[in-house]
C-alpha cells in the first residue's frame, strides 16, 4: 500500500515536473518575444546590431521613444485612434443593448425577421467596392465614421447578448414588473447592472476590434490627418519589405537609409501602440471571472 | 374598478404633454411601485401571469393609483418622443450630409450645421455620429467648390472680371503612395511647388503597404482625383483605365512641357504608349538606368591582402577567390570561423541568380541570339543557349562550399542588411549611392569598418560590364485622369519641377527646413527633416539620389562610381511588356514551378541536368503561349 502510494507520488511528481516544464516553456514562448521587442526598442542600433536576441536590455537609451513621440503623423493618428476607438465601443454597446434586449423578449413580435436579418449579415457582406459606394454615399469619407459605424451592430456580439439575456431568470424581469418597472427602467436598472460580464465581453470585442483595425482606413480615408494609429503603424513596420517589393529589384529606389525605418524604431512605435489596448485586459478580468460564476449559480 | 382606472390611464395618455413628465418620474420614483397595470394593459395580455400579479395588487395601490399612474404615461410618451427627436435629428444629419455632397456647398453647410445644433440636445452617441455626417457633409461640399470652379464660390461676387478668375489658384487632387510617412521636408517642397505654379495640391496620400487596394477601389468607384500615381505600367488597373478612358492621353500636353521632355528617356515614353496609338499615357518617375554591383568590406581585403580597383570589374576567378577568402581565411581575425562571403535575400521564398552575376554570364533579360526557335529569346526560357545553366552551375558550386551566406533561403530585405551589419557578410548588394551611409551604420559596431564598390564582376580580363535587365527608366508613373479640369496646368506642374528653378528642391529639400549651409557654404541635411524624393526626376542627374549627409571630399567619388554604373546599363528587348498570359492562373502556376526548380538547383536538391525537362513542363503549361506573345510585343515594339 505504501509502496504503491508512494510511487503513485513519484508519478504525480514526473507529470507535475513535466507539466511545469511544458506550461513555463509554453509562457516563455510567449514573453521572450514581447521582451525581446521591449528591450531592442530601449537599445541604440550598435547594441541592437550587436546583440539582437537580448532579453533584457544592456544599456538603456531611449532615443528611438524620443522620435516616435516627436513624429507629428504618429501622435495625430494616436488621437484618431482614440476617438474612434471610445466613440466605437460606446455605439457598439449602445446599438448592441437596444438590438439585443428586445430579441430576449418573450413577447416581441416579429423576432425570427429580426434575427434572420442581422444572421444574414454574418453570412455575407457586400463587398469592398459597394460599401465604398455606399460611404461615398451617404458622404461618409474621409469621416471617422466611416471607420467604426460599419462595425457598430455586429451578428456575433449580439447573438452572445441576446444569449446572456435570455439565460438571466426571468423571475427578476416578472417582479420588476409586479413592482411597476418599464421596460427601459427595467433594461437600465435591472438586466445591464445584471450583465456586466456580458458588457465588458462586448465593450473587449470593440475596443481591440477598433483600436487594431486599418482597412477601414485604406478603403474610405483620402487623408492622412484621419488615418488611425494602426496605419501608421503597418506602413511602419512594413516599410522594408513594401519598399523590397516596390523598388523591383532597382536597388536605387531601395532608398534604405532614409526611407526605412532603424529596428528599434519599428519596436519602440509597436510598443507604443500595443501598450494602451494590452493594458484593458486586467480592468476587465474581474467581470469575466463573475461572468462565469452567474452561470454556475443559476437553477 | 380596474377597468376604470385603465381607462383614466389611457385617458391620461392621450391628453399628456411631455412637460409633465419630470413631476410623473418624480412620483414614480416615490412610491416606486408605478405601472403595474400600465405594464398590463399596455403588452396587451402578452403575459398572463405578470396580468394575474396586476391585479392581485392592485387594491393595495388603488388610491395612489390614478394619481400616478395618470402621471406616469406621461413620463413613457417623453421617453417616446425623445426617441422620436433623436433618431429624425440622425435622420436629418445623414440627408443633409447627402443633400451637401448632391446641393450647392453653402447650403448643404449650413443644413448640416443647424442639423448638428439640433442634435446636440440629443444623445451623446447620436451627436457625435450625426457632427461626422455633418463633417463629411461639409468636406465633400467644399470639394464640391471646388470642382464646380469659380461659380459656386459664393465669396467672389458676379461682378469680378475674368482678372480674378485668372489670379485664383488652380486647385486639384493628387492620389499618391509617394509619402509613407509625410515628413516636413516633404511638406515644405510641396508648399513651394504651390506658391510658385499658384495651384493648391489637395494630396490624397494613401497608406504604401495597401497602395494596390486603395487604387483598385478607387479606380473602381469612378470616382478619380486628377492626378494618379500608378506603380507600375503593366497592371490590369491601369491598363483598364486607359482602356475605359478615364486616363487621359497625354501628348499634347507633353508637347508644351519641355522639361518633360528633355529629362526623360525615350524608352519610358514608348513603354508608356501603352496602347499602341501613339499617345502617351502617363509621365514616368524616372529611375536612373543601371547595372549595380557590390559593396565590400575593404577592411577585410587589407586585412587578407588582396588587392581590388575600385571602379574596375573583377574576372569571376578573382571574384570567387575573394569569396572563398572571406569564407575560409577568418577575415575579420577573431579566431572563429564565422564569416561568408556574399549576402544574399529572398523576397518571395525562392532563390535565382543575383542580378549582378546574371550580368556575368550574359543573362540580359530579352534580346536578339541565334540559333533560337524564337527571333527574341530570354536565356532562362533557352533549351539551346546554355548562358542560364552555367549561372546556376556556379551558384550551386557557391552553395556547397558555403562562400554565399548559407541562410540565404530565409533571410528577408531587413534580416540580409543586419547580417552585413553584424559582420556576418562580406559583400551585399547595393545602389552605391547609399555606400557611406552603409559605412557609417558599420561604424557604429565596427569603428574599423571601411567599405569599397565592386563595379561588377566579368568572365575574362577586360571584359566590360553590361547589364541592366527591365530597366525602362520608369519607376511608376504619373497620369492625368478624365476628372481633370485643366490637364495643361497640371503637366505644367510635373514640367515645373524638372525645371532649372526648382529642381535643386526636389533634390536636396527647402533650405532651412532639410538643409541649412554650414561655414563653408556646403549645404548640411537637418536631421529627420529630409524629403523623400519621390516625385518627378531628371534622368540624367543621379546625384539626385547621394544623401546630403555624405561628407563634400566623398561625393566625387560616389558620382564617378554612380557614372560607371550607369554607363554598364543595358536596356532589355521586353521594354516591360507583359504578354496576356502572364495574368493566366494555370501559366502562374507554372511559373511558380519553374522558379521553386531553380531554387532547388541552386541548393543542389534537383540535378542541373533536369532544367530541360522543368523547361519543357513550363513550355506546354503555357510557356510557349508567353514566349510567342512576348516576341510578337518585341516585333511590334522594335
Amino acid at each position: 500500500m505504501a509502496m504503491a502510494g508512494k510511487s503513485r507520488g513519484k508519478g504525480d511528481a514526473a507529470v507535475a515536473a513535466v507539466t511545469y516544464a511544458a506550461v513555463t516553456g509554453f509562457v516563455l514562448s510567449i514573453l521572450y518575444p514581447l521582451f525581446n521587442i521591449a528591450s531592442l526598442s530601449l537599445s541604440s542600433y550598435a547594441t541592437y546590431i550587436k546583440n539582437p536576441m537580448m532579453f533584457f536590455p544592456t544599456e538603456l537609451d531611449f532615443s528611438a521613444y524620443g522620435i516616435v513621440f516627436g513624429s507629428k503623423l504618429l501622435l495625430s493618428s494616436y488621437k484618431n485612434t482614440v476617438i474612434i476607438t471610445a466613440l466605437g465601443t460606446g455605439l457598439t454597446l449602445f446599438m448592441t443593448v437596444i438590438y439585443a434586449y428586445p430579441l430576449s423578449r418573450p413577447q416581441v413580435r416579429f423576432k425570427p425577421f429580426f434575427s434572420t436579418a442581422i444572421v444574414i449579415t454574418m453570412l455575407f457582406s457586400g463587398g469592398i467596392i459597394p460599401s465604398f459606394l455606399l460611404m461615398r454615399g451617404l458622404g461618409l469619407l474621409n469621416t471617422y465614421a466611416a471607420q467604426y459605424l460599419p462595425t457598430v451592430l455586429g451578428a456575433y456580439n449580439c447573438i452572445l447578448m441576446v444569449n446572456f439575456f435570455k439565460a438571466m431568470p426571468e423571475e427578476l424581469i416578472e417582479a420588476a414588473m409586479m413592482d411597476g418597472a418599464s421596460e427601459p427602467y427595467i433594461l437600465t436598472r435591472i438586466v445591464l447592472p445584471l450583465s456586466r460580464p456580458i458588457l465588458a465581453t462586448i465593450v473587449l470585442f470593440a475596443a481591440v476590434g477598433l483600436w487594431n483595425q486599418y482597412f477601414s482606413a485604406v478603403i474610405y480615408v483620402r487623408d492622412q490627418a484621419k488615418w488611425p494609429v494602426q496605419l501608421v503603424l503597418r506602413e511602419i513596420l512594413l516599410a522594408s519589405s513594401t519598399e523590397a517589393l516596390r523598388s523591383g529589384g532597382n536597388l536605387a529606389e531601395l532608398n534604405a537609409a532614409r526611407r526605412i525605418p532603424m529596428e528599434q524604431l519599428r519596436y519602440a512605435a509597436l510598443i507604443v501602440v500595443m501598450l494602451p489596448i494590452t493594458c484593458i485586459y486586467p480592468f476587465l478580468q474581474k467581470y469575466f471571472a463573475s461572468g462565469v460564476m452567474l452561470g454556475a449559480v443559476k437553477g | 374598478m380596474k377597468k376604470e382606472l385603465k381607462k383614466e390611464h389611457l385617458a391620461g395618455a392621450g391628453g399628456a404633454g411631455s412637460a409633465q413628465a419630470p413631476a410623473g418620474r418624480a412620483t414614480a420614483r416615490a412610491t416606486g411601485m408605478a405601472g403595474t397595470v400600465e405594464r398590463a394593459s399596455a403588452s396587451a395580455g402578452a403575459c398572463a401571469g405578470a396580468d394575474a400579479g396586476a391585479r392581485a395588487r392592485a387594491p393595495r395601490e388603488r388610491a395612489p393609483g390614478a394619481r400616478t399612474l395618470g402621471a406616469r404615461t406621461p413620463r413613457s410618451q417623453a421617453l417616446r418622443a425623445l426617441a422620436a427627436i433623436v433618431c429624425a435629428a440622425m435622420l436629418a444629419a445623414a440627408l443633409s450630409a447627402c443633400g451637401a455632397s448632391g446641393g450647392t456647398a453653402p447650403q448643404g453647410g449650413a443644413t448640416a450645421a443647424t442639423t448638428q445644433a439640433a442634435v446636440a440636445d440629443a444623445t451623446q452617441a447620436a451627436t457625435e455620429s450625426a457632427q461626422d455626417e455633418a463633417g463629411a457633409g461639409q468636406a465633400e461640399a467644399s470639394a464640391d467648390a471646388a470642382a464646380s470652379g469659380a461659380a459656386t464660390e459664393p465669396a467672389a461676387p458676379a461682378a469680378e472680371t475674368a482678372e480674378a478668375a485668372a489670379e485664383e489658384p488652380y486647385k486639384f487632387t493628387f492620389f499618391n503612395n509617394i509619402f509613407g510617412s509625410f515628413s516636413d521636408g516633404d511638406q515644405a517642397v510641396f508648399d513651394k511647388l504651390m506658391a510658385e505654379t499658384n495651384t493648391v495640391i489637395e494630396l490624397q496620400n494613401m497608406p504604401s503597404s495597401s497602395y494596390e487596394e486603395s487604387l483598385t477601389v478607387m479606380m473602381a468607384s469612378g470616382d478619380y482625383p486628377e492626378l494618379v500615381m500608378f506603380p507600375d505600367y503593366t497592371k490590369p488597373v491601369f491598363l483598364d483605365g486607359v482602356e475605359y478612358k478615364a486616363v487621359l492621353p497625354l501628348n499634347d500636353y507633353i508637347a508644351n512641357a519641355p522639361n518633360v521632355q528633355k529629362y526623360t528617356y525615350p524608352i519610358s515614353f514608348k513603354v508608356l504608349s501603352v496602347m499602341g496609338d501613339g499617345q502617351i499615357y502617363g509621365i514616368p518617375r524616372t529611375s536612373i538606368a543601371r547595372a549595380d554591383g557590390y559593396m565590400i568590406r575593404q577592411d577585410w581585403l587589407d586585412r587578407l591582402g588582396i588587392g581590388m580597383t575600385e571602379g574596375e570589374p573583377v574576372t569571376l576567378a578573382a571574384f570567387t577567390d575573394i569569396l572563398r577568402a572571406f569564407s575560409q581565411s577568418d577575415p575579420d581575425g577573431n579566431g572563429a570561423n564565422d564569416t561568408f562571403g556574399l549576402g544574399l535575400y529572398t523576397a518571395d521564398g525562392n532563390l535565382e541568380i543575383p542580378t549582378a552575376l546574371s550580368y556575368t554570364f550574359g543573362l540580359n533579360g530579352w534580346q536578339e541570339y541565334p540559333g533560337e526557335d524564337y527571333k527574341y529569346m530570354d536565356p532562362k526560357y533557352s533549351r539551346q543557349n546554355d548562358s542560364f545553366k552555367n549561372a546556376l552551375e556556379y551558384m550551386n558550386a557557391l552553395w556547397n562550399d558555403k562562400l554565399v551566406d548559407p541562410d540565404w533561403p530565409t533571410l528577408n530585405l531587413d534580416a540580409h542588411k543586419q547580417r552585413f551589419e553584424q559582420g556576418i557578410t562580406g559583400m551585399r548588394a547595393e545602389f552605391v549611392g547609399y555606400m557611406l551611409e552603409h559605412e557609417q551604420n558599420l561604424q557604429n559596431v565596427n569603428p574599423d569598418a571601411r567599405l569599397s564598390y565592386m563595379v561588377g564582376i566579368v568572365q575574362n580580363e577586360g571584359d566590360k560590364v553590361a547589364g541592366g535587365t527591365y530597366s525602362t527608366g520608369v519607376w511608376g508613373h504619373f497620369s492625368v485622369m478624365s476628372s481633370a479640369k485643366n490637364p495643361q496646368k497640371i503637366v505644367d506642374v510635373l514640367d515645373y519641377m524638372l525645371s532649372d528653378n526648382f529642381w535643386e528642391v526636389v533634390k536636396f529639400g527647402v533650405e532651412g527646413v532639410s538643409w541649412e549651409f554650414d561655414a563653408e557654404g556646403t549645404r548640411v541635411a537637418i536631421p529627420n527633416t529630409g524629403s523623400g524624393g519621390r516625385f518627378m526626376r531628371r534622368n540624367e542627374d543621379a546625384s539626385f539620389f547621394i544623401s546630403l549627409n555624405t561628407p563634400g571630399s566623398e561625393r566625387p567619388r560616389l558620382e564617378k562610381l554612380i557614372d560607371i554604373c550607369i554607363g554598364q546599363a543595358v536596356f532589355s528587348k521586353d521594354e516591360g511588356f507583359r504578354p496576356a498570359i502572364a495574368s493566366d492562373p494555370a501559366f502562374l502556376d507554372a511559373d511558380k514551378e519553374l522558379k521553386t526548380s531553380v531554387s532547388k538547383i541552386i541548393v543542389g536538391d534537383l540535378p542541373i541536368g533536369d532544367y530541360n525537362a522543368v523547361l519543357d513542363k513550363w513550355y506546354d503549361a503555357g510557356g510557349r503561349t508567353y514566349v510567342e506573345q512576348m516576341n510578337e510585343g518585341i516585333a511590334a515594339a522594335e
